[in-house]
């Protein structure tokens, strides 16, 4: 065990220290916080261009009783022509004028004036409640507040763990998914890594003095361990720079409070994450012990990367069915089961036992895959400088 | 007396090749052993069959008592033809992970990379990545590699290749004190000067068979032929029974008749007016001499000596 770990703690180090590594860390995190500056200052400045004054011509009273809703971030401001409107907008005081028709309490029909920038939607409705206010002037003033105000749904999962509102629905999406890609992306760059030092390592020999101290298991073991926690050291990162960037920014961006942020569900995911990195680094070991070339290695490993990307390709079936048996096969199935449960967490609660499930199929599967990586390694280094065959590999487990 | 590694009657293919088709032979404790023959003799599959990195097709190879297993990793040192040092680890940090690997801790395998960085001129390099040494360097770093985690059995794969003169020197003696140690050494190479002054024994295998084995002054004296070698100031003077073998430098060889023996022809030398003897040795053939003509001829039928 302890050469295991110094196996382990060597691969970390060794990769951790390169330039290439701690820019690839770096960079995501670059991004996280450049996406969320550009983001607050397009938001706060819209906000902006959003709030002041609305004009109206009103020229039979229609709205002659009308008063703006208490949350209301606007104000309106009555002017007797159009002319008059058009000069507000033209030097600023009013972001957008309405001409309302004369027989507006007929028809409704007013006229959208405004000046270089067409107001955005927030604007337009603002004013659709300021109408209303007037129309529902006969009305109970709770009545009147009732049918300003937007009415609200919350929604909750059946089995009473998740209530939501609208907002919160969409916002539930986020997390889970921009967690879904950040995995992806750590496990493919690591594994691949993996892969590629194998090679590399058995070419030039490095691995013909390793394997005269330990065994081909411990080996595998050491680097697995090793790149596995290079990858979670990268999704930490990772998820901690968006957790804060998430954290900072709902502060200027009110919707972005409803994106849930459960630490039991964070340390669910990155366990399940840390076993698929083993899982999948063992394979792209065993992968490395077969080929001479990181190409011939790219062409093996295809299959397993489409295998852990296969949740993306049926994204709307998890969201339309997220307890389907499709749903619920990709996720107990070791090489999806991580992207393939985030995605039904961001739908609709996962049943804990099914989440344990594919907890123990997955550890079960990193044992199996380090066994496998181990023997194959052994093959392959009878094959020196040539491709193994699968039926060599084959009969090399057989026997 | 005690065998370390004993092989005996190996063979292995790659695919429709065979690499090695019938080798035998047993290192005893304590002894340099030298596996030698040409390029593609079998001599590294044979190492890497020792090391159980290659399954053998038919035969066995023990080492330190029975097959090779896990346990025994960390009494066997080795050092493979091609270098075996991670390129972008600097040199000490590499060489003190490697004998960590073997069990030694940290501390201790510091401490003696530094006793070895002192004495092979390496200390300045120490802290240089592995891929910025010279071959001749690297090289060194490698033997040191080998020999940190303090081996009972070395097996070495051209041990002098990239070094010049004075660190083969170094390199030669570093061997012999680890054999005073009572480490046993197995040491293939090609340079058979090597061989005469540090092995005791050798297997000489050509195209996968062992043609030749047994001790160094034993194979020497069976492919002697019947001749001495004469270093004289004055004339030599024509002597029953023996021919002038010609002369190389300032030594004679003289070939003498079957059944008539040195002592005779020094006693009759000695006779002689006006000869001074400066020296009189059987001309035995060199190792270098018995490889071509082992390895140029027909090798299946030489001599197997022991």
């Amino acid at each position: 065990m302890r050469q295991i770990l110094r196996m382990a703690l060597h691969e970390y180090t060794r990769h951790v220290l390169r330039r290439r590594f701690v820019i690839a860390l770096l960079m995501p995190l670059f991004m996280i916080v450049f996406i969320s500056a550009i983001l607050t200052v397009i938001i706060t400045l819209v906000d902006q261009s959003d709030r002041g004054a609305i004009a109206y011509v009103d020229p039979v009273g229609a709205l002659s009783q009308a008063s703006a809703p208490a949350d209301a971030l606007n104000t309106f401001v009555r002017v007797g022509s159009i002319d008059e409107a058009r000069a507000m907008l033209r030097d600023g005081t009013a972001i957008a004028a309405y001409a309302l028709a004369p027989d507006f309490g007929a028809t409704r029909s007013a006229e959208l004036i405004f000046w270089e920038r067409r107001p955005s939607r927030d604007v337009e409705r603002a004013f659709e409640r300021f109408a209303a206010t007037s129309l529902l002037a006969d009305q109970p003033p709770e009545i009147r507040q009732r049918i300003i105000e937007a009415p609200s749904f919350t929604f909750e999962s059946s089995d009473g763990t998740r209530v939501t509102d609208e907002i919160g629905l969409i916002a539930g999406f986020v997390i889970p998914i921009v967690l879904g890609i950040l995995f992806i992306v750590a496990l493919f760059s690591g594994a691949q890594y993996l892969m590629q030092a194998v090679i590399e390592e058995k070419e030039n020999r490095t691995m013909e003095v390793i394997v005269t101290s330990i065994s081909p298991l411990q080996l595998m073991s050491g680097k697995v361990l090793g790149l596995a926690g290079v990858g979670l050291t990268q999704v930490v990162t990772w998820t901690s720079a968006l957790l804060i960037a998430l954290s900072l920014a709902s502060q200027r961006l009110p919707f972005l409070k409803a994106v849930r942020v459960e630490p039991g569900f964070i340390a669910v995911a990155l366990l399940m994450f840390v076993l698929e990195y083993l899982l999948f680094a063992a394979l792209m070991g065993a992968i490395g012990s077969l080929v001479t070339s990181a190409k011939d290695g790219q062409n093996l490993s295809g299959p397993l990367v489409l295998l852990a990307m296969t949740p993306e390709f049926f994204i709307p079936v998890f969201f339309i069915a997220p307890n389907g048996p499709i749903a619920v096969g990709l996720s107990l199935f070791p090489l999806s089961a991580p992207l393939a449960l985030l995605l039904r967490y961001a739908a609709a609660p996962v049943p804990i036992w099914q989440v344990l499930l594919a907890m123990a199929l997955l550890a079960a599967s990193v044992v199996g895959a380090l066994w496998l990586a181990s023997r194959v390694f052994r093959i392959g280094m009878l094959e020196y400088g040539r491709r193994v065959s699968l039926k060599t590999v084959w009969e090399g487990l057989r026997g | 007396m005690d065998s370390v590694i004993s092989v005996s009657g190996l063979r292995k293919s790659f695919g429709a090749a065979e690499a090695v088709k019938d080798v035998s032979f047993e290192v005893h404790k304590g002894e340099i052993f030298g596996l030698l023959g040409p390029n593609g003799a079998g001599k590294t599959t044979t190492i890497r069959i020792i090391l159980d990195l290659f399954k053998p097709d038919a035969g066995h190879a023990h080492i330190l008592g029975g097959p090779m297993t896990e346990a025994k990793k960390p009494r066997i040192g080795y050092l493979p033809e091609e270098r075996g040092l991670y390129r972008d680890l600097k040199l000490e940090d590499c060489l003190v992970y490697l004998a960590e690997l073997k069990g030694v801790p940290r501390d201790v395998a510091r401490k003696r990379a530094l006793a070895y960085f002192e004495r092979f001129d390496l200390v300045e390099h120490r802290r240089k990545k592995v891929n910025d040494l010279s071959k001749g360097m690297q090289q060194k770093a490698q033997l040191i590699a080998t020999l940190l985690h303090q081996p009972d059995v070395l097996i070495i794969d051209e041990p002098f290749s990239g070094l010049d003169p004075v660190n083969t020197r170094l390199a030669q003696e570093l061997l012999i004190e680890e054999r005073r140690r009572g480490t046993t050494l197995i040491m293939s190479t090609h340079q058979m000067h090597q061989v005469e002054e540090m092995c005791d024994r050798i297997v000489l295998i050509h195209q996968g068979r062992s043609v030749l084995y047994g001790g160094v002054d034993e194979i020497r004296r069976s492919h002697a032929e019947n001749a001495v070698r004469l270093v004289a100031r004055g004339d030599i003077p024509a002597l029953p029974g023996v021919t002038d073998g010609g002369l190389k430098g300032n030594t004679r060889t003289l070939r003498l008749a079957p059944g008539l023996s040195p002592q005779t022809v020094l006693q009759q030398l000695a006779g002689t007016p006006g000869l001074l003897i400066e020296s009189f040795e059987l001309a035995l053939p060199t190792m270098d001499d018995i490889f071509v003509s082992v390895v140029g001829g027909n090798g299946s039928t030489a001599k197997a000596a022991d």
